[in-house]
């Protein structure tokens, strides 16, 4: 749905993206994360065809947005993190504007204002002005807008941004919505749990790069967080563990490691035998599943040993 | 009111501006406000009728204009616009129509008051005149909205709501005298022939109106990442120079004088209209990069598609000093004031490549936030003011150095401004390449 390749954009001497590709499935949840500065929001802006990159080539929808920028609109719904709206409209008047003025005819805005305020839950409020709203609906609003020409992509860059707890999980519950509606969803964001909840695949960007691109689901089955402490001395310990090919990202606790370990149960149960048949006398030995921040400052973590 | 009755859809942006401008607390005020007025001063009712058009559809229409665009950069919501599927054209004229829809509603009572109260004049003269204050009050708010998408694309921030005020100022100021000539009755010279003031002023100001839409369409174009090529711009500068070169010369010239002269204002025209472009839009190190990248790839159209627009002046300015110069040698092509005008137009393109090199330069420079104002701010100290101190302190040779006579001593002028060109270019080559990225490590 989403083609990248060898992406590049430049501010003055800076390289805000250098060489970026990939691809992202239709119906997918993509998380865009990445430190401040890693060229997310600029990522997403040249996707939603509101800048020009340097050089390389996005499609959405089958659409060159660098050669269709406006074109490719009919498929993109993208909000920005300083998003604005018409405070002095009606929520139905907002909505009207922008459903005409993403090319839906007249006879038809009435239906898209109906179900797009009805699955935002604000079909109640339509009357009411957008300048007398709370955050958490302002934000309602602005996706209402972006996803009332039912595009096939949606953008949004940090859209949980100053919503409370509450507002968040309806949001999360509105992308997964949208997902079964088989809309493909990029994602920024810096709260990484929520992200969690209902992203498929993660997409890690570190200055400039994109440094891992990976299935989210399937690393989760697959990584888990693994800690080990022993009786014995600890060193050679973190030496055994370190030859495992499996395992990754160390770090000391007492009397052992915790560490990453991309294996399943049947790689973990050989890993303890193989320690305890090393003469290890292992006092503890437990597993969790690893989550989204763990993986995210794993993969960061690995970028920043690559370059070093 | 926003449905035709074939169920197409209104222009939303005009639709939107409606919504916010034609609320019924104006639509009754408004009326009520311009009647009391012209109550008071029934005795002054003409020219107060004119006054309160100007002042409602000239400053406050204008200001209208110009925000429809600024409003929407400050409050956030370009972006919902960019990311629309509304047209420029129909983005251009909704929100032009739409955001100045009250000022027009005022102004039209203002100039029914004006058409019932002056016993002075003909109907006819009225009605022209008339004429000629809508389409110069349109080409007002034409030039104010895409002064205003200038600005914002120049400072995409509050500032652009300053440089907008000013540009508004001076597009109020400059339209004044046109106003002024609604009463007069002497006959205009155009390329010799006389012609009726009413009539001239109404047909150059709806062209100049129709100048103003058309620039603030391809300036909406630029905002909303339509592509286009320069050939407006160089038709603009054309339609200049033809316009002004009416004043001028006579049609009874020979051809090739004709072309002289036609020559010499296109260098003048395009030589204003490249500092004009230059300023408004400055340099961008990686917009160079991209061009250069697309010839590289012969994709030449592209190329000419982000090929900054002051470089299509700068070229015609280029070709037209060589035409100018190639025909000055020829007898009876003598320009007024100027002794060599086939030099000076050469020396005038050489002073632009040095302004544009040295904004070049400015840009480039990773310190220099405001490039535009700092180049013209160099100007002025490097062309007027030093060498004006130079010469009351009796250096006059040493202020020529700096501003050599265009007119006087022309070839002089072209070696100054040739070296100094040589300086700045080298001096914005090398700020240009300093903008690179950094090598990679890795």
């Amino acid at each position: 749905m989403i083609e990248v390749s060898n992406l590049y954009y430049e501010y003055p001497g800076t390289r805000a993206l250098n060489n970026v590709t990939f691809s992202v499935d239709a119906g997918s949840i993509t998380a865009l994360v990445g430190p401040n500065g890693a060229g997310k929001t600029t990522l997403m802006r040249c996707i939603a065809g509101m800048d020009q990159p340097l050089a390389g080539e996005i499609y959405v929808d089958g659409i060159d947005v660098i050669e269709e920028p406006r074109r490719s609109h009919q498929s993109i719904g993208y909000l920005s993190d300083l998003f604005g709206l018409y405070d002095r409209l009606t929520i139905h008047q907002s909505l009207s504007y922008v459903a005409t003025a993403n090319g839906i005819t007249q006879s038809e805005v009435s239906e898209s204002v109906k179900w797009v305020a009805t699955k935002l839950d604000l079909y109640n409020r339509l009357e009411q002005r957008i300048g007398e709203l709370s955050r958490g609906l302002r934000q309602r609003v602005a996706i209402a807008q972006i996803i009332i020409h039912a595009p096939q992509v949606i953008v949004l860059d940090e859209p949980a941004s100053g919503l409370d707890p509450e507002a968040r999980y309806e949001l999360g519950e509105l992308f997964l919505k949208l997902r079964q509606r088989g809309h493909t969803l990029l994602i920024s964001s810096h709260i990484l749990s929520e992200l969690e909840s209902y992203s498929t695949h993660m997409l890690v960007l570190h200055e400039g790069e994109l440094i891992s691109h990976q299935t989210l689901d399937s690393q989760f089955e697959s990584t888990s967080v693994l800690e080990v402490q022993v009786l014995d001395a600890e060193d050679p310990l973190g030496d055994r563990l370190n030859a495992n090919e499996k395992t990754s990202n160390f770090e000391k606790i007492e009397c052992g490691f915790r560490f990453s370990f991309s294996g399943d149960s049947v790689a973990r149960a050989d890993l303890l035998k193989s320690l305890i048949e090393a003469g290890f006398k292992v006092s503890s030995f437990s597993s969790r599943t690893m989550d989204l921040q763990e993986s995210y400052l794993g993969t960061i973590s690995r970028g920043n040993y690559d370059e070093s | 009111m926003a449905l035709s009755a074939a169920g197409t859809t209104m222009n939303p942006e005009f639709r939107r501006n409606l919504w916010l401008e034609m609320t019924k607390e104006r639509l009754i005020l408004v009326p009520m406000i311009v009647f009391g007025i012209a109550y008071v001063g029934q005795s002054l009712l003409p020219y107060l009728a004119l006054l309160g058009f100007a002042a409602v559809t000239v400053i406050w229409g204008g200001r209208q204009a110009s925000h429809s665009i600024i409003e929407e950069v400050r409050e956030r919501t370009w972006d919902i616009q960019k990311m629309s599927a509304t047209e420029p054209w129909a983005m251009t004229w909704g929100k032009l129509i739409g955001a100045t829809s009250v000022a027009w509603f005022g102004g039209s009572i203002c100039l029914f008051l004006y058409l019932v109260s002056n016993q002075n004049d003909t109907f006819v003269n009225r009605l022209l005149s008339i004429g000629i204050i809508i389409s110069a009050t349109i080409a007002v708010q034409g030039a104010a909205m895409a002064a205003a998408l200038v600005a914002v694309h120049m400072e995409r921030g509050t500032n652009a709501r300053l440089s907008n005020t000013a540009i508004l100022l001076i597009l109020v100021a400059i339209s004044f005298p046109v106003l002024n000539l609604v009463d007069g009755s002497d006959a205009v010279y155009w390329y010799g022939d006389p012609y009726h003031q009413l009539v001239f002023t109404l047909i150059s100001s709806v062209l100049f109106a129709s100048w103003a839409i058309i620039g603030a369409y391809r300036s909406m174009c630029t905002e909303l990442l339509v592509r286009t090529t320069p050939w407006i711009w160089l038709s603009f500068a054309v339609f200049i120079s033809a316009y002004a070169t009416g004043f001028l010369i006579d049609t009874r010239l020979p051809l090739r004088a004709f072309v002289f002269h036609l020559s010499y204002v296109a260098v003048i025209t395009s030589v204003i209209m490249t500092y004009v472009a230059a300023l408004a839009w400055p340099h961008n190190a990686v917009q160079y990069r991209r061009v250069r990248q697309l010839v590289h790839l012969s994709e030449y159209r592209r190329a000419l598609e982000e090929l900054p627009l002051w470089t299509s002046s700068a070229l015609l300015a280029v070709l037209l000093s060589a035409s100018c110069f190639s025909l000055a040698t020829e007898p009876g092509n003598m320009i007024a004031g100027a002794d060599k005008p086939g030099t000076t137009t050469l020396a005038l393109v050489l002073m632009m490549l040095r302004d544009t090199a040295l904004l070049g330069y400015l840009s480039f420079h990773p310190r220099v936030h405001r490039p535009a104002f700092m180049a013209i701010f160099c100007i002025t100290i490097l062309d007027f003011l030093l060498p004006a101190i130079l010469k009351v302190a009796g250096a006059t040779g040493v202020a020529e150095l700096f501003m050599p006579p265009l007119f006087d001593t022309p070839w002089r002028a072209a070696a100054i401004f040739g070296a100094h060109a040589a300086v700045t270019c080298l001096l914005a080559l090398g700020a240009y390449r300093a903008t690179r990225p950094q090598p990679e490590t890795r």
